[in-house]
């Protein structure tokens, strides 16, 4: 059992990792007005394909318990026609195209908005929020992983510009602009959250009594430490940038390798949450 | 902060040790944990939605098993009745598993008693 969650778990986070990368680093070039990173992008495009795909052939051995299901064509196909089918489809067209995107050309600014509202459209239609009778859920779904991946989009590029010279002043105004953006975003990500657990819940005594309150729980927490550090880093640690001050860009930085350790954590029990623990009710 | 991320697996590595899964089967024939004196030509089972039933075993108490055919099933569905082959006394164990129509993989398991006086 422990095997068969840690394979579920950790592919379901590949796939989120490498999805929310792909399109927050296309969608974040694209808002903030900075050079895309065509190769980070496709990069994470193709881990988010290859977990999608792995996810939905691994689906085949669960149904069967057999290993040799992995190629059994009709069980495949029985799941193709599900709404997993539909997700994987959604999923593999729309990081296909992030694979092709740019913000040099309106062509590749096209390929890129266009992945990335497909890349995020798949998540309805797959986890516990697929089933709900709540018609507005898969919307609130929806923009909750489309501001994340923004928030995610974000930090490497921010950490590149301020770790090189020539490019401070871009990291600043990069830091700047995403705090703008990030005083309202943040709230709206962490209410989305909330209106999300509430409805998988049903109630706040199943955040302390259910295994999927708990991990809920556990997000929460560490969703917690991540605004702690960015409050920080906005508060305390952008203001000190517009005088050039290096000391100030170093601590920055280190602030965000701070942040990339809760944001994996987060992913890994985003994972957990929709692979391998059940809503109550 | 890399304690953090080690914290995170040994909360989930907890929580999976104690987790359940939520059995959308409403009802069965034999019942989970009944005790019954005459064999059961037939296992039934009534799902709470629709589903596609892809593997069903017996357990037999000499440990062996027997994947009950569900061939006939070509549909999502909430009712089913198999055949299932004759047993002796002793305790029986069915394992199923199912895709459900919105696209979850779903399991249970189910134990009855067979008392053949």
């Amino acid at each position: 059992m422990f095997l068969w969650t840690a394979t579920n778990t950790l592919l379901h986070y590949a796939m989120l990792l490498g999805l929310l990368m792909s399109v927050g680093t296309v969608i974040t070039s694209a808002l903030f007005r900075f050079p895309l990173q065509r190769v980070r992008a496709q990069r994470f495009a193709t881990l988010a394909i290859a977990a999608s795909i792995m996810s939905f052939a691994l689906k085949a051995v669960e149904l069967t318990g057999e290993w040799q299901s992995v190629i059994d064509t009709d069980l495949l196909a029985l799941i193709w026609a599900t709404p997993v089918g539909t997700a994987l489809a959604l999923r593999v067209v729309g990081l296909t195209m992030l694979l092709f995107a740019g913000n040099a050309t309106p062509f590749g600014a096209v390929l890129g908005a266009v992945g990335s509202i497909l890349a995020i459209a798949s998540f309805p239609y797959v986890g516990h929020t697929s089933t709900s009778e709540h018609f507005w859920l898969p919307m609130v779904l929806a923009v909750h992983v489309g501001a994340a991946a923004i928030w995610i989009g974000v930090l490497t590029p921010l950490k590149n510009m301020l770790a090189d010279t020539d490019s401070y002043t871009d990291g600043y105004q990069l830091a700047v602009g995403f705090g703008a953006f990030a005083s309202w975003s943040v709230p709206l990500l962490l209410a989305l959250g909330a209106v999300l657990a509430y409805t998988q819940l049903g109630s706040i005594r199943a955040l302390f009594t259910e295994p999927y309150g708990w991990a809920l729980l556990l997000k929460t927490a560490l969703v917690a430490s991540l605004l702690a550090l960015a409050a920080w880093n906005k508060l305390r640690l952008v203001p000190g940038l517009s005088e050039n001050n290096r000391s100030a860009a170093d601590a920055l930085i280190a602030s965000i390798n701070k942040e990339w350790i809760a944001v994996h954590a987060i992913v890994l029990t985003t994972a957990y949450l929709s692979t391998s623990v059940t809503p109550p009710g | 902060m890399k304690q953090i991320l080690a914290c995170t697996l040994a909360t989930l590595l907890v929580i999976t040790g104690v987790v359940f899964a939520h059995s959308p089967l409403t009802t069965s024939t034999p019942a989970n944990g009944s005790v019954v004196t005459e064999w059961p030509s037939d296992l039934n089972f009534v799902f709470k939605n629709p589903v596609r039933l892809t593997r069903v075993t017996l357990t037999s108490p000499d440990g062996t098993n027997a994947k009950i055919d569900i061939s006939n099933f070509k549909r999502f569905k909430t009712h089913f009745a198999m055949a299932i082959p004759p047993g002796n006394s002793g305790e029986y164990t069915v394992d199923w598993r199912a895709l459900g129509s919105d696209g979850h993989a779903l399991k249970g398991q189910l134990h009855f008693q067979f008392q053949n006086f």
